[in-house]
């Protein structure tokens, strides 16, 4: 093991310090891009006029095989 | 005779099941407004504990005998690890709730954790690479610790892709969570039976682990620095709940003036 | 595709509850297993091709590192705990997708007596196809590895315990990833990690003997895992199916 100095390991140093940066400055980033497409979105929703109340998330459930076999039976 | 769709079994239950959701429903916007006002706080305590971080590590901490300045990396690995551990817990912890509690905010932020968890998790397998290459003179060691955080590298992973394969964000917050669950009681598991394949095979008889001995600077440096990490991760955290929230939400009111009000703040 | 098995599952207990007259869980559970047993075995060939993938796994590896008798004596034991592995994850892909499929599964968790009774049926039907079959096959790999005697008997034993708390995990894994697309791969991402405990301690036993040293240890927190897992790994199966289903 060599005593080494900012001038033979500078590249290491550099590195692990610009990957967090990096990823830290990249991760906000994508952030700020995906809310700012989230209100877009949002927006869109309102503009096409649909009900605020109905919330696709309250209504919705996702249908399994037997629950559609009942629907069916019951039609 | 009406032909409407209704639950089989279900109809007892339904009462109840409105009123958890309309009290989940009242919940979304005061968590929204919190999590908007808490951002720029966690962002701006981030930037200054980095900095007095990154102050005493580059500058203040004392030049290691052994090695030298590379040592310095400990100021980015150690708290990336740590933030990895602490991160995952509360997830854990977030995906409890939403289980337990049937309460879809608690699960959105168990999944808002993750990536961040994930990032801090590849942070410290990349800086501890960066850091055993000079020192030991290979870029991976089977190390007790870096083996361990490799694990939980798969185990972040693993979580975010069944959350994401599953199309229904119900069962997707309930099966990921339970994921989560799995995942927390096992790290002590991983982690013990590493340490113990570590030791028996007496490959690396060197250890990341073995960091220089810590005077108190490389201390209060490692700690500033991981409470820097820990409001970055809140922040970040928080950001991607809200866009979840204004994805999940996009047809309620609150959520369509909320994004007016954000797209008016954000044109300069 | 053949029939599924909780009809014939489900419709003893119930018309014998019905009567009346009371089931004892292990009577129920005895010929919950001979069931699944027995459909097990109708598809024959699913058991034997993760027999055959498994014998296949293990006879790939010389091709890639060489042939030499002392690497493949030190390497063996690595290569049958991860071929195991992967043999019984495959094995596992479709657990219970027949039943989710055609709603039968939402069916027999809300009215089997003992649904997680019915967990352990089938688990144990399925271990008894995989991870029995590939600890009897040992031998056999021994001889391709050039292994003695007593390190056989100490990878058979550590199959043993072992490939039960495997096959658990794989349940888990297949129970959280029911109609996900792409299903068996995301089963290996979530099953792998936490099935190292059980690589470590099980390959490690044999290589423990190998190095001189006695397996009691690395086997008995196989043991330790063994016991953890069962009940604890069996409650979630349940929760995990009954979230897929939606309850």
């Amino acid at each position: 093991m060599n005593a080494s100095g900012w001038l033979t390991h500078g590249v290491f140093i550099a590195a692990a310090f610009g990957a967090c940066a990096l990823l830290m400055a990249l991760e906000l980033w994508w952030l700020r891009r995906d809310t700012a497409q989230a209100v877009d979105e949002a927006i869109a929703a309102g503009a096409a006029g649909v009900s605020p109340v109905r919330s696709a998330v309250l209504v919705q459930r996702t249908p399994t095989a037997s629950t559609e076999r009942a629907q069916g039976d019951r039609a | 005779m009406s032909t409407t769709f209704k639950p089989l079994d279900r109809d007892a239950s339904t009462d109840a099941a409105r009123s958890r959701r309309w009290l989940w429903l009242a919940a979304p916007p005061r968590f929204f407004a919190l999590a908007t006002a808490l951002i720029p706080w966690c962002l701006a305590l981030a930037a200054v504990l980095g900095a007095a971080g990154l102050w005493v590590g580059l500058w203040l901490a004392p030049t290691d005998a052994q090695q030298g300045e590379v040592y310095r990396i400990i100021f980015v690995h150690v708290p990336a690890a740590w933030m990895s551990m602490l991160i995952y817990l509360a997830m854990a912890g977030w995906a409890a709730i939403g289980l337990i509690f049937q309460a879809r905010l608690a699960s959105m932020m168990a999944r808002a954790l993750a990536p961040t968890g994930a990032l801090m998790t590849f942070l410290a397998l990349f800086t501890g690479a960066l850091w055993g290459q000079p020192t030991w003179g290979t870029w991976w060691v089977w190390d007790a610790r870096l083996t361990s955080e490799l694990l939980l590298l798969f185990l972040y992973l693993g979580f975010i892709a069944l959350h994401g394969s599953i199309e229904d964000p119900r069962r997707a917050d309930r099966a990921a969570g339970l994921l989560a669950l799995a995942g927390v009681i096992n790290v002590p598991i991983i982690y013990f039976s590493v340490q113990w394949w570590n030791t028996l095979h007496q490959g690396a008889s060197v250890s990341l682990t073995r960091a220089p001995s810590m005077a108190s600077t490389m201390l209060s440096g490692m700690l500033l620095m991981a409470l820097a990490f820990w409001a970055y991760s809140i922040a970040a955290a928080l950001m991607r709940v809200r866009a979840q929230l204004l994805r999940r939400e996009q047809h309620a009111a609150w959520a369509q003036s909320a994004a007016h009000t954000q797209a008016r703040e954000s044109q300069p | 595709m053949t029939v599924p098995a909780s009809p014939t599952v489900a419709a003893p207990s119930s018309t014998r509850a019905s009567q009346g007259a009371p089931v004892s869980p292990l009577a129920l559970g005895g010929y919950w297993l001979r069931t699944e047993l027995r459909v097990i075995l109708r598809r024959g060939t699913d058991v034997i091709a993760a027999l055959v993938f498994f014998l296949m796994v293990t006879t790939l590896f010389p091709f890639a590192i060489g042939s030499q008798p002392e690497l493949l004596r030190a390497v063996g034991p690595g290569v049958v705990w991860v071929a195991a592995l992967l043999s019984v994850l495959l094995s596992q892909a479709h657990l219970f997708s027949d039943e989710w499929r055609d709603g039968s599964l939402e069916q027999w968790l809300m009215h089997a007596p003992w649904p997680l009774l019915a967990v352990y049926a089938r688990i144990g039907a399925q271990w008894l196809t995989s991870g029995v079959a590939i600890t009897l096959m040992a031998p056999l790999i021994a001889l391709q590895y050039g292994l003695t005697a007593p390190s056989v008997a100490v990878l058979m034993l550590s199959l043993l315990l072992g490939t039960p708390v495997l096959c658990l995990l794989g349940a888990l894994a297949a129970a959280l990833t029911l109609g996900v697309r792409h299903a068996s791969l995301l089963m290996a991402l979530v099953m792998l990690p936490l099935a190292v405990p059980v690589l470590v301690f099980g390959a490690g036993a044999v290589g423990a003997w190998q190095a001189g040293i006695d397996p009691e240890a690395h086997l008995s927190l196989l043991g330790a895992l063994l016991a953890l897992a069962v009940p604890l790994l069996g409650g979630a199966i349940l929760w995990a199916l009954r979230i897929s289903v939606q309850q």
